[in-house]
């Protein structure tokens, strides 16, 4: 078997940043008269910088999540006045950092978040220069100077990386059109030619010798790949357009797990591969619209196919406190440490030139994160070079058992209290 | 004899579609556009009515709304035949009145079946 090596999931991220920066905030805190003020910021500086270092270091495709955004950005900004109050006030020319800090939430927040922001910002700096503005008023002019620079460099940068993240939508956007009318006008000469040659190998046009016979089989056999490709694309560039479930249900994901597996047998056969199911006896039901489930297990099981040489590829659910998980693992080549992060990405191809022989567009597995990822559950992929990969997802249960398992839960709760 | 109406801007598509019909014993008529589409259906009610959605002009889903409003043309059922395969236009095709969506590209040896199917429903 392969060594594990999950990915840590984004939400302990999250909450070790949060933990290790008030950590970092109370203990600085509390021996700040004990060490000199140079090592103070020293710590201020490295706090920060380490916890964006494990952010853009850990960074996946989630978007951090507004709450914590902010009691992020607020933490960050009490190092900061605390540095300056320590720094001598209004002497410091630490009041810079604020102007980092807002131009850190100018590019990752919209304009209004931003003037609240501002307004915090000067109620702390006037906070923590509170004595010296007291005494002689006329640092209040130098005050306000420095807080109109600061507000006039964040509005800017705000307002230019709008600007920029502008043009990137407006470029995402022509390119999905683009995609979507490639995909529908590459059916209508397909139509043409599969249809010719349906005709033709249906004798509509006269009786075909073996050897015509074959060769129109392989013309409509590779159209059909073709046709297939081409709903790829068009899956990319409106993922929204599939991911519009016809019909959510419930249904037993066992059952369909070992439909998919038995439709793959005869691929496996022909590549000398074994192609394995554990499965559990029991139903397990999920919510969801069958066919895109279907799809996640198909991209997975085809990719899995195509890329091991020999020995097998298995297929096994799990189920789990309040998911279900679902692991297809290969004896494959693996993938490589550098590729791991980007297997999702769309048109992503780890070996291009290998990839060209198995042929394939590099969507499947980002049609399959899509759809993992609208019902709510996760993927993802653990894999060795020479010992093979292992791509796993998981789907909450229905919601119907929760129900009942909070209910149980609630009734022990009563039980114990009553002895 | 089964009497189809072909409603489709490509003349391959025609093709095939005569082919493949005329071989099963149907009766096929050919228009290029919707609008002549809708004159021929006037004059000569067809039995069951193929219709492209991506036309020039008038488009399939104004036809099939078109066929649906007019009392000769009303009870003819409507297979829509199109390269758009979202689920929103097919989920369309059916709140117009269509009575089935054949996706392209399609199999023209098991087209015959379907209508015979769907003119079988129909009544």
């Amino acid at each position: 078997m392969m060594e594990k090596k999950e990915l840590i999931p984004f939400e302990i991220v999250k909450a070790a940043r949060i933990i290790g920066l008030l950590t970092g905030f109370i203990i600085l805190l509390f021996v700040y008269r004990k060490i000199p003020a140079l090592f103070l910021f020293g710590g201020i500086g490295l706090a920060i910088f380490a916890d964006q270092l494990l952010y853009f270091s850990l960074k996946r495709k989630s978007t951090l999540q507004i709450p914590f955004f902010y009691v992020q950005i607020f933490i960050y900004l009490a190092l900061i006045s605390m540095a300056i109050y320590f720094a001598g006030g209004l002497r410091s020319g630490l009041f810079l950092l604020y102007g980092l800090l807002l131009i850190y939430v100018a590019v990752s927040r919209r304009l209004s978040p931003l003037v609240v922001f501002i307004l915090v910002v000067t109620l702390a700096y006037a906070g923590v220069t509170l004595p010296e503005w007291r005494n002689s008023p006329t640092n209040i002019g130098m005050i306000s100077q420095r807080l109109i620079l600061l507000f006039l460099i964040s509005v800017t940068t705000s307002i230019f990386s709008r600007i920029i993240v502008g043009e990137t939508v407006k470029l995402e956007k022509t390119k999905e059109d683009l995609l979507s009318t490639v995909s529908h006008e590459l059916r209508a000469p397909l139509t043409s030619i599969l249809g010719y040659v349906s005709l033709l190998l249906g004798g509509k046009a006269g009786a075909l010798n073996e050897k015509q016979k074959t060769f129109l089989q392989s013309v409509l056999q590779q159209g059909k790949k073709l046709e297939s490709l081409v709903t790829d694309i068009l899956n990319a560039a409106r993922p929204e357009v599939f991911l519009e479930e016809k019909e959510i249900k419930l249904f037993d994901l066992t059952k369909l797990i070992e439909e998919v597996v038995e439709k793959f047998q005869p691929v496996a056969m022909e590549r000398n591969l074994h192609l394995k199911r554990e499965l559990p006896d029991n139903i397990l039901v999920v919510e969801g619209d069958p066919a895109r489930i279907e799809q996640v297990l198909i991209n997975l099981i085809d990719n899995s196919l195509k890329y091991t040489e020999k020995g097998e590829v298995s297929v096994s659910l799990e189920p789990r406190d309040r998911e279900i998980l679902v692991k297809v693992s290969d004896t494959g080549p693996g993938i490589s440490e550098e590729h791991l992060p980007y297997v999702f990405e769309k048109f992503y191809q780890v070996d291009g030139s290998l990839d060209r022989a198995k042929g394939g567009t590099g969507l499947g597995l980002a049609i399959a994160q899509e759809i993992i990822m609208s019902r709510g559950g996760k993927i993802w992929v653990e894999s060795e070079l020479g010992k093979g990969t292992t791509f796993s997802f998981t789907l909450p249960v229905r919601r119907a058992d929760e129900g009942r398992s909070k209910v149980r839960q609630r009734e022990t709760i009563k039980q114990g209290a009553r002895k | 004899m089964t009497k189809v109406l072909v409603i489709d801007d490509d003349s391959d598509v025609q093709e095939i579609i005569k082919t493949a019909l005329e071989a099963e014993d149907f009766e096929v008529t050919g228009r290029f556009n919707a609008i002549e589409g809708i004159r021929r259906a006037l004059k000569d009610p067809p039995d069951i009515i193929l219709l492209d959605v991506m036309m020039a002009g008038t488009d399939g889903f104004e036809a099939c709304r078109a066929f649906k409003a007019k009392e000769i043309t009303k009870n003819i059922p409507i297979v829509m035949i199109s390269a758009k395969i979202e689920p929103r236009s097919q989920k369309l095709a059916k709140e117009l009145g269509a009575s089935s969506y054949i996706t392209k590209p399609f199999d023209p040896l098991t087209l015959g079946e379907t209508l015979l199917r769907v003119i079988e429903n129909n009544k």
